[in-house]
């Protein structure tokens, strides 16, 4: 991945994830708590979009 | 008696023959006219495409669900319509041509009280040269365009296998095709598929896009709250690339494939050319073909259709430049303005204008995305069609009550990166509305409390259960109604 990392073109410019932030979204418990609030919000869209 | 026909099976037409069944009883008839005899959940296909579900999974008999809901379902074509009818009949018809086996070329006129153009679009591999599964390149739009895809993955797999290398480039095959997300999902699931066979070291692989910046997805891209900070899609999805070792080509219009090569124009007019083993390029969308005729059977199409083919409904479609475009452009009955007992929600009915900036390379070529009604627009209007045609039928003319317009809904999309429910990855991405709204959300388009992305092992659980979710729902299962659109 370094490679892409070598001077100043577009791609040396966006974030990259660090180990950690890797470590998280594959957390089993972490994620679990993560997918209901994502459940959570994914349906307050739907309600917001039926009339 | 009144007879509702719906024209296609897929998202949209499926969700308004299921609601307009179960709300109209067996008092009034439903017709559904479908060229192919499979529902399928497309949003799966891209896991078809990289061999981690096979066909029967993403797709099932349509005349099963409808004999159990006493929907008569043709397995046809449709032609043309006629509003008005002819000189022998005063309804409206829709004159049909079967494809199924045992009626294949024969024609017939089906009448109509209602009806609901949900053909989806025609995908106009046509529209550039060399495109497509017949020729040079593969495609996920439909379930077996996928399982061919996941055939030609897996030749270019058994080749790194053996130490040869191999350039992926996937992305958009037409200078303003849309569905960037479906691509975007098949990159990050066949770099997924490569890196967990330890061959990522003999692969190239290159995403190719009409977007101007990443993370546009034809809808103008979005801001998104992440980490204390309000950004862009743009540096969402390039962080995902980078993350997964793949390169971008942007701003670039494909005109020509030819074998192993892709000839596309940069918006600054450059012509050049890209180099593969392995692509996957979506096609340009146009509307489903479909001719209209009055009852002295002069031509009408243009009455009906906008150029693209697509329907014109409820839309404004005054031509404006793009700082006066409005959220309230959008259609938000689907309701053809002519013939008020034609609707056309899903992908059927013709966008007032792009949701992303136009532009053009000085050599007058329109480079970027068309915008998309796939997912969730499409059962939404679907379904609130549906339930409008019902009022009309029950209570007669009226205003209608049930409106879904795309500058007032969200969306939410999960963009999966892999397949595993330990290691799998999906982004969650909402938007609210999909269409930006200036005037109600001056500083950034959208509600940015409505509007967030997130990565994460959750992403694959929520798509994963959504699959199955929504197949139930189609499937007609006990409580279907309950799952939302």
């Amino acid at each position: 991945m370094n490679n892409l990392r070598r001077d100043y073109h577009e791609e040396a410019y966006p974030p990259m994830p660090t180990s950690t932030t890797r470590f998280w979204r594959k957390e089993i418990f972490w994620q679990l708590s993560r997918f209901f609030v994502l459940n959570f919000k994914i349906i307050r869209i739907v309600v917001l979009g039926h009339s | 008696m009144a007879t509702v026909v719906v024209l296609g099976a897929g998202i949209a037409g499926h969700t308004a023959a299921a609601f307009l069944k179960k709300k109209l009883g067996k008092k009034h008839e439903v017709i559904v006219v479908s060229p192919n005899s499979y529902y399928q959940w497309i949003p799966s296909n891209i896991w078809v495409g990289v061999g981690r579900m096979t066909v029967d999974q993403v797709r099932f008999k349509l005349h099963k669900v409808y004999d159990r809901w006493k929907i008569v379902y043709k397995q046809a074509k449709a032609i043309s319509i006629h509003p008005e009818g002819n000189e022998t009949q005063s309804k409206g018809f829709v004159s049909i041509e079967y494809t199924s086996e045992d009626k294949r070329g024969q024609k017939e006129e089906v009448s109509y009280d209602y009806l609901v153009n949900a053909t989806g679009p025609k995908l106009n591999f046509e529209g550039t040269p060399g495109l497509g599964p017949q020729q040079h390149t593969v495609s996920v739009c439909s379930y077996d365009h996928a399982a061919h895809a996941w055939k030609e993955l897996q030749e270019a797999i058994q080749k790194m296998e053996k130490g040869e290398k191999q350039r992926f480039v996937i992305g958009t095959g037409h200078p303003m095709a849309t569905c960037q997300g479906a691509a975007f999902e098949y990159i990050l699931n066949v770099a997924f598929e490569i890196r967990k066979r330890k061959l990522d070291h003999l692969a190239e692989i290159t995403w190719l896009t009409n977007e101007y910046e990443l993370g546009d997805f034809g809808m103008g891209g979005a801001y998104i709250k992440r980490g204390g900070y309000i950004t862009s899609t743009k540096v969402f999805a390039e962080s995902f690339l980078l993350e997964h070792n793949i390169h971008w080509v942007k701003r670039a219009g494909v005109y020509q494939v030819e074998p192993n090569r892709i000839h596309y124009e940069t918006l600054e007019g450059e012509k050049k050319q890209i180099d593969f083993d392995f692509a996957m390029l979506i096609p340009g969308f146009a509307g489903a073909g479909l001719k209209a005729f009055d009852k002295n059977n002069n031509d009408i199409t243009s009455t009906l259709f906008a150029p693209s083919g697509f329907m014109k409904v409820d839309a404004d479609y005054t031509a404006k430049p793009y700082e006066a475009w409005k959220a309230s452009d959008w259609p938000e009955t689907y309701r053809n303005p002519t013939y008020p007992n034609i609707f056309a929600p899903g992908i059927a009915f013709a966008p007032p204008h792009p949701i992303s900036k136009p532009m053009a390379s000085p050599n007058g070529t329109n480079i970027f995305p068309s915008p998309p009604r796939t997912g969730m627009p499409s059962g939404v209007s679907g379904k609130i069609v549906a339930l409008n045609i019902t009022n009309l039928i029950k209570q007669g003319e009226h205003s209608l009550k049930h409106r879904a317009s795309m500058g007032k809904m969200g969306a939410a999309c999960i963009v999966s990166a892999g397949y595993g429910m330990t290691n799998g990855a999906a982004a969650t991405m909402t938007v609210y509305p999909i269409v930006p709204d200036w005037e109600k959300y001056p500083e950034w388009g959208r509600n940015i409390n409505y509007t967030m992305g997130e990565p994460g092992l959750a992403g694959h659980w929520l798509k994963w259960t959504m699959h199955y979710l929504f197949l139930h729902k189609a499937k007609g299962y006990p409580f279907w109604w309950l799952v939302p659109e």
